[in-house]
């Protein structure tokens, strides 16, 4: 697509886990963009949207990773992210890092106001209607980031009602954590097994045969969980699904 | 308590290990949750009304030395007693001179976690005192000896099964053979072995989720009516209350009242809340003779103006615990301290230090629940970040030299703090002096005592010694930002004007539909309700029930002259007894002063017209009210008190009752009566 013809160009914020555990939802997420009319770019400056740093209480190195990733993304006009998590960080969390700090302050804010989860770009701001097939049941996992600091809820169930052939099961506390919580899940890892056992529990009751969610963290817990319980349910991130891209093994691996 | 906050993992693992707890737990995940959404979703104003009890927090605390002032002008003016508390140690002392000047072998206590933050149960017991928990569910886990998991649920750790074995442990005068299969016949025993100790008692505790600087008033809010024997029935009621229980009005204690049960529980409204204001008058029949309140401070005037100011806006209502994973996950006791789940997690590193309260801001997955229902709108997740930055600034600076002076300006930016430590100084130098008026050596101080003595201080400052009350006051005013002046006339015009607030549309209806509300609502809450023409009908109704109940034909009443106006002899078989309730009365009629459409609820006052004894002491009550009488708002009931009895000055009780009393201590099964009347009669007079 040329830019000429574009609705606006995306910075594709890829996420770490992303690149390094699952690049299939990034292309996925690519093929959904551009798909929706919109030019793509992924800058190779990225690294972390510095979570792991932020939520350990070291502000020093997070402001760094902050500007960098300010830096690499201002030019374009959204910047998205398969991730609630990493893109609430950029969205809510970036701007109170800068307070005070004159030119960087209103740098920080408007690069936020310009970041987007996946599936509410697609839905709220393309308004796309992505035609995928699969038959399958599927039931989706609210991740607490998207859902209560973005408002994601409605837009992948919206965007997965026309998935061909897909059938949604809600789950039992669908919006309840899932007990990763980034370094969480391995300082007090007792307690986060004892939170996604909960969460399998419901899995597994609600009947379906796929689990979705739009936050690879939680799907690798939960795809983790329920692969060590031996439960027969593939996991995958729904821009997997949207974009059609469903041939790569499952998360987890199959069976 | 002990505290094992620190060794939080290692509670975490036997809490996870623990089948008992674990299956106890599903009882939090089930019952709160549903119950607040549902009640939420059933109030369209909710949220404006979350914002609006924000807003009066966020007020009150940045006028917080001025509102306690008015407070204690009140408190006193009504003739009750104020003890400024800077430590918990400082409160138990407090409370044990009241309770030795009153000659108290045992006390009773209502729900109150403050009394947990202070130890109070042990230090009493350890002074000859016996102190006897209440609520059942604190009944419960003192038969225990363990402390509360949850800070409106104490006993949410247990099952019933284990209710039962403790009980047949302790109450060995009871036969064996007896059936405790049931929650009803648990709560029968515990309300039977109750009673006799709430009339035995020399004194009462309380402690209090409002304190009111228009009026002076402590306000209590429970289902179970305990906490109001506690209240009414011992010649002393001592209140244990923090620095951040203040409201400025009325008012704002009900708008608040309306996203606290909601967000607890998921009622519209609590059994009880209970207005109390200094000792009994002078021609009350009942309600106690001494009335105290031991204000604590214990490190909360030290978090305004900082990042965990906003935590001073909790309302204890536990809404954040009821959702949260870890919770849910882990039980309260793992926590290791009195304040468990999320608001615990950020208070508790406040009142005991980061170092040994660490764990519990790092122990969240920050998803965030717990602030989406918080009727506060707390930033929990927030402030558990701000425990962890600090941690990790810790750890980059070990303890060096520089802490020394960065103390020192933190205290000199502290007039009132330096002050006192300052005071404490120089009187401890003078006393190791041992009266040579000068030291030859002293450690810290070599470089000047190698080459010459130091001069012993006189043993006084110049600025004179500070009252406990100087000090958190003026710890207080050093905190918040603003103008003396502007700040004084802000709060005073708002102790002038009573603004009404978030008002919902439920009960604003035309008066015959209002009337009709309130009774629906009665109902909903269990009462049961009459509707009768004339105040003559009210005899009639009154034998007519006694009846259909099986109950004796006697009752028991004031000398409200309504009531007496009614007609009573034509009720030939029925005794009419006048006076307060000693507790051996099965039945009592009182007469409403008005009744809330919005919630059902019945506001009565004390005196001798209505003694406060009748509305918890018989087994079942009646009550009359007037349809002139019925309001759409409580605001609107609260105008009428200052009508009836002048701004800012309240009769010494004013309850609020709506339905019966009830608990949901045992496995959160609600089963009625539990301290006070098992059944509520209204009757109408059209």
């Amino acid at each position: 697509m040329t830019e000429a013809a574009s609705k606006g160009r995306v910075g594709l914020f890829v996420t770490c886990l992303v690149d390094l555990f699952r690049p299939s939802v990034g292309f996925a997420a690519v093929k959904l963009i551009e798909d929706a009319g919109y030019s793509i770019d992924v800058p190779m400056a990225q690294t972390c949207c510095g979570q792991p740093a932020y939520n350990n209480g070291d502000r020093a190195d997070t402001r760094a990773i902050a500007e960098q990733t300010i830096k690499a993304f201002e030019g374009f006009d959204f910047v998205v992210a398969p991730s609630g998590s990493c893109a609430g960080m950029l969205k809510k969390h970036y701007p109170g890092l800068f307070a005070g700090d004159g030119a960087w302050e209103a740098r920080a804010a408007a690069f936020s106001a310009k970041v987007h989860e996946l599936t509410s770009f697609l839905a709220d701001v393309a308004e796309a209607k992505p035609a995928a097939r699969l038959k399958a049941t599927a039931t989706y996992h609210d991740s607490c980031s998207g859902l209560r600091e973005l408002g994601v809820r409605e837009q992948p169930r919206a965007l997965l009602s026309n998935v061909d052939g897909l059938e949604l099961k809600e789950m039992r506390d669908a919006d309840v954590c899932c007990g990763f919580g980034g370094t969480f899940c391995v300082k007090y890892a007792d307690i986060s097994n004892a939170i996604v056992s909960k969460k399998t529990e419901n899995i597994a009751a609600s009947g379906a045969e796929l689990l979705l969610a739009g936050d690879l963290g939680c799907l690798m817990n939960m795809a983790g969980k329920l692969k060590r319980e031996g439960v027969k349910i593939e996991a995958r991130h729904v821009a997997e699904v949207l974009a059609g891209m469903t041939d790569a093994p499952p998360i987890g691996g199959k069976g | 308590m002990q505290l094992t906050s620190p060794a939080f993992k290692a509670n975490a693992r036997i809490a996870l290990a623990d089948k008992q707890l674990q299956r106890a737990m599903g009882n939090v995940r089930g019952g709160f949750i549903d119950k607040r959404a549902k009640a939420a979703a059933a109030l369209p104003e909710f949220e404006a009304l979350r914002d609006a009890a924000k807003a009066i927090k966020d007020h009150t605390l940045a006028h917080l030395d001025l509102y306690l002032d008015a407070w204690e002008k009140k408190v006193l003016a009504a003739g009750g007693h104020v003890h400024w508390c800077e430590s918990a140690e400082d409160a138990r002392q407090a409370v044990l001179a009241i309770c030795r000047t009153a000659g108290a072998k045992t006390v009773t206590k209502g729900k109150s976690m403050i009394t947990e933050e202070i130890g109070l149960n042990d230090f009493l017991d350890g002074h000859g005192i016996v102190p006897v928990e209440t609520d059942l569910g604190e009944y419960i886990i003192q038969l225990r000896g363990e402390h509360p998991s949850h800070i409106i649920a104490p006993a949410v750790h247990v099952n019933k099964d284990q209710v039962e074995a403790d009980f047949r442990r302790v109450h060995t005068h009871l036969p064996d053979s007896r059936d405790l299969t049931e929650p009803t016949s648990l709560l029968n025993e515990a309300r039977q072995v109750l009673r006799q100790k709430f009339l035995e008692a020399d004194v009462g505790i309380t402690g209090a989720n409002f304190l009111i600087a228009e009026t002076g008033a402590s306000v209590i809010v429970t289902n179970e009516g305990n906490g109001d024997l506690t209240q009414t029935l011992p010649k002393v009621h001592v209140v244990v209350a923090s620095i951040d229980k203040i409201v400025p009005m009325m008012n704002d204690a009900a708008q608040i009242l309306r996203v606290l049960a909601r967000s607890a529980t998921g009622q519209d409204m609590s059994v009880y809340t209970t207005f109390s204001t200094g000792p009994r008058r002078v021609d009350d029949p009942d309600g106690p003779e001494e009335y105290h309140v031991v204000l604590l401070d214990n490190g909360r005037s030290s978090m305004l103006g900082t990042e965990f100011q906003d935590m001073l806006r909790c309302i204890r209502c536990g809404a954040c615990m009821n959702h949260c994973p870890v919770y849910h996950a882990v039980g309260g006791h793992a926590y290791g301290w009195v304040y468990p789940g999320p608001m615990g997690a950020v208070l508790t590193p406040s009142l005991i230090g980061v170092d040994k309260g660490g764990h519990l801001p790092n122990a969240s997955t920050f998803c965030g629940r717990c602030e989406s229902v918080c009727p506060m709108r707390i930033p929990l997740p927030k402030m558990m970040r701000a425990w962890r930055e600090r941690e990790f600034e810790r750890g980059l600076n070990p303890a060096t030299q520089r802490y020394g002076l960065k103390a020192w300006a933190w205290l000199a930016r502290r007039p009132a703090l330096y002050r006192y430590l300052l005071g404490v100084g120089v009187m401890g130098l003078k006393a190791l002096s041992f009266g040579k008026g000068r030291f030859r050596a002293l450690p810290f101080a070599g470089g000047w005592t190698k080459w010459r003595d130091l001069p012993a201080p006189e043993g006084m400052s110049f600025q004179p010694p500070m009252t406990a009350r100087d000090a958190i006051l003026g710890r207080i005013r050093t905190a918040l930002p603003g103008d003396a002046a502007a700040r004084a006339k802000a709060a005073a015009g708002r102790l002038d004007a009573a603004p009404r607030g978030v008002i919902p549309a439920r009960g604003q209806l035309p008066a015959g539909e209002r009337v009709d509300l309130f009774c629906r609502m009665a109902e909903g809450f269990a009462a049961s309700v009459e509707r009768v023409k004339t105040a003559g009908d009210v005899p009639a109704a009154v034998s007519a029930f006694l009846r259909a109940r099986n109950l004796p034909a006697a009752v028991r009443m004031g000398n409200d002259p309504r009531l007496a106006a009614m007609g009573w002899a034509s009720q030939k078989a029925l005794q009419v007894k006048s006076g307060p309730s000693d507790g051996t009365d099965e039945v009592s009629v009182a007469h409403a002063f008005a009744a809330i459409a919005e919630t059902g609820t019945l506001a009565l006052v004390s005196g001798p017209d209505n003694p406060t004894t009748l509305n918890f002491l018989p087994e079942n009550a009646i009550v009359v009210v007037d349809v002139r009488d019925v309001a759409g708002d409580l605001e609107t009931v609260l105008d009428r008190v200052r009508k009836t009895y002048g701004g800012g000055v309240l009769p010494r009780t004013l309850n609020l009752v709506t339905g019966p009393s009830r608990s949901g201590d045992i496995e959160q099964t609600i089963i009625l009566g539990a301290h006070g009347p098992r059944a509520l009669y209204i009757i109408v007079v059209e």
